[in-house]
């Protein structure tokens, strides 16, 4: 008996453990959710409105946005942590040290100011996730660092090298966001995109917790920066290569359109 | 932003409009703005509609409690009523009975009373919104028709759209919806009964012509071929959807109709009706469905015609689904429409 000569009783039946059969393989249907995130990044990525910066509440790309100069980045880091404008040697000493150094190591230098600190406390203020996360390794680092310089030098040069991957990292992942932020992205798009970016992480963990193959990184930001660059590896091993292919051509012709309308942006 | 929409809330009775509302709030709160749902409880009757347009219209609510509210999103009548400087209203649908479901030999004094009433309502205060949006072609045609206004078709996809997928045909035609009589199941099963081909048809939802529809079922002798499911579930639906070999959608004058768009979510061609509204904006006869006179025997040909011709029924489905993607459905495009719109 085919499908279609089936009588209705067993239509019916048979549609009902299907469904049941599907909802049991829904959390894990990665072609809906590959769908559902084509559907959102491609009007995130594809717009050209005006975000606006909030300078109360900004995120960590906007502390390290790259179409900042040196010397504003330092002002915008000096008003958000300490709450007034870098004076005329701070403000000097320290464009000199993101120059030298990298915005990421200047930021953690301020961060840690007893200024900041009493600044933080009074304003009660909130830090951006981004900017804990960076200090808690930032921490983690140095502490090893320190150990290193009591004589374990083999240890040294591995957490050097860690503290460079990681440097390399973030700057990446800033790159990316840098050019959504100075593309002006609103509010609410950028958030639509980290949830995006959340939920990809949650079906990687999922996928992980189920022993399926994982890729060298969870981590989807550095996911994205990959993908924008030719020599990465696919970051989404855990779809089928055709699928990853396709979200990797999707982002990469995403962020190439971006960076070429960034370049040309006044 | 802090943002209010308003909406109606009728305890019990829940459908499309529902799923509208909450799909809404879900959004906006998604896209990083603060969003409290007001909804007025709505009960039909001439003297209680009388009073609640009354009530909305004493409300202001630029800022309650000195909470200043940014903008306030209304979807229906009558809670585009209130007062907000920055009031956008995205219009489901006007109170039909005094419209397009008005028919004066039958109305009584009341309602003939409470139309110019509603009209004039309807006039002040959507004319006076700050932007005029209609969730569908056909509700915005209706405005122009019968108020004069002009709306823009705001498009929004279906509850997790995301979800929908395609599966083998199993022979029969699916039809999900409140059992009304402007959803018109009766016709679809009168179609049933002038099919010839083995054609089945599988109907859900409940409401309040089910004995009806049972019996008329049973009176024509269709009960090996028509079944009523009652409630299903979310994941039954779709796997319902993703097993037909097409979606029979037949209301009349609907406005916007979810299950158009399920259908090309899921490749499935759609067989409509030429006066069902909302679904005949998206449905292309011969391309992505059919469209028939509202009569058994036009709905009983394009219900064999999909059976006897599988391969052509699938290709419409595929072209639907193109279709769909064509339109750029979706709650960004919503979300920044009614909230950034100047």
């Amino acid at each position: 008996m085919t499908n279609v000569e089936q009588d209705i009783d067993t239509l019916v039946k048979r549609l009902k453990d299907q469904a049941m059969l599907a909802d049991t393989q829904d959390s894990l249907a990665i072609e809906s959710w590959l769908w559902l995130w084509q559907q959102r990044l491609v009007p995130i990525l594809q717009t050209q409105q005006h975000r606006l910066y909030d300078p109360r509440a900004p995120r960590l790309a906007e502390l390290l946005s790259a179409h900042l100069d040196d010397q504003a980045f330092v002002e915008r880091a000096y008003s958000f942590l300490m709450g007034r404008m870098p004076d005329q040697q701070g403000a000097r000493y320290h464009s000199e040290l993101a120059a030298r150094e990298g915005r990421v190591a200047t930021l953690m230098i301020l961060l840690q100011a007893t200024e900041t600190q009493d600044y933080i406390k009074q304003e009660r203020l909130e830090l951006p996730r981004g900017l804990l996360r960076l200090n808690r390794w930032h921490r983690r680092l140095t502490a090893l660092s320190g150990v290193c310089r009591r004589g374990l030098w083999g240890w040294k040069v591995i957490v050097n090298l860690l503290w460079r991957r990681y440097q390399q990292r973030w700057k990446e992942e800033g790159e990316f966001y840098d050019i959504l932020v100075h593309q002006g992205q609103r509010r609410e798009e950028y958030q639509a995109l980290a949830i995006t970016l959340t939920e990809m992480a949650d079906i990687q963990q999922k996928m992980m917790t189920l022993g399926i193959a994982l890729p060298d990184t969870s981590r989807p930001g550095a996911s994205l920066s990959q993908a924008a660059s030719s020599q990465a590896k696919p970051p989404i091993k855990w779809l089928s290569d055709e699928q990853a292919a396709a979200m990797i051509k999707l982002l990469r012709d995403a962020l190439r359109g971006l960076k070429a309308n960034h370049k040309e942006a006044p | 932003m802090k943002l209010l929409v308003t909406a109606n809330h009728t305890p019990f009775i829940a459908g499309g409009a529902n799923y509208h509302v909450e799909g809404l709030v879900a959004a906006l709160r998604r896209y990083g703005h603060q969003v409290e749902c007001l909804r007025l409880p709505f009960h039909y009757g001439e003297t209680q509609i009388e009073r609640q347009m009354m009530f909305a219209e004493q409300l202001d609510l630029t800022a309650p409690n000195d909470v200043l509210v940014d903008r306030v999103i209304s979807l229906q009548f009558p809670t585009y009523g209130l007062h907000h400087h920055a009031h956008v209203v995205w219009l489901m649908h006007q109170h039909r009975v005094c419209y397009e479901l008005y028919d004066p030999k039958q109305a009584s004094p009341a309602l003939a009373a409470l139309k110019p009433q509603v009209e004039a309502f309807d006039r002040r205060h959507l004319s006076g919104a700050k932007h005029l949006f209609a969730n569908s072609p056909r509700v915005a045609e209706r405005l122009h028709y019968y108020n004069g206004l002009m709306a823009e078709p705001l498009y929004h996809p279906p509850h997790q759209a995301e979800h929908f997928t395609c599966g083998d045909d199993w022979g029969y035609a699916f039809y999900p919806s409140r059992l009304e009589p402007l959803k018109r199941q009766m016709l679809l099963i009168e179609a049933m009964a002038n099919t010839r081909t083995p054609i089945k048809l599988l109907l859900t939802g409940e409401g309040s012509q089910r004995r009806q529809l049972e019996e008329l079922i049973e009176r024509l002798g269709l009960g090996n071929r028509v079944r009523l499911l009652g409630h299903i579930s979310e994941q039954e639906k779709r796997t319902l959807y993703a097993h037909a070999l097409a979606v029979a959608f037949p209301p009349f004058d609907e406005d916007y109709g979810y299950v158009t768009l399920e259908a090309m979510l899921a490749s499935k061609p759609v067989i409509t009706c030429t006066d069902s509204g909302g679904p005949t904006a998206f449905v292309e006869h011969g391309v992505t469905g059919w469209k028939c006179e509202p009569c058994p025997q036009a709905l009983a040909a394009a219900l064999d015609d999909a059976y006897a011709h599988r391969a052509q029924a699938k290709q419409m489905g595929k072209q639907g689904r193109e279709a769909y993607y064509a339109e750029k459905i979706s709650w960004h495009q919503v979300v920044t429409k009614l909230v950034y719109s100047e």
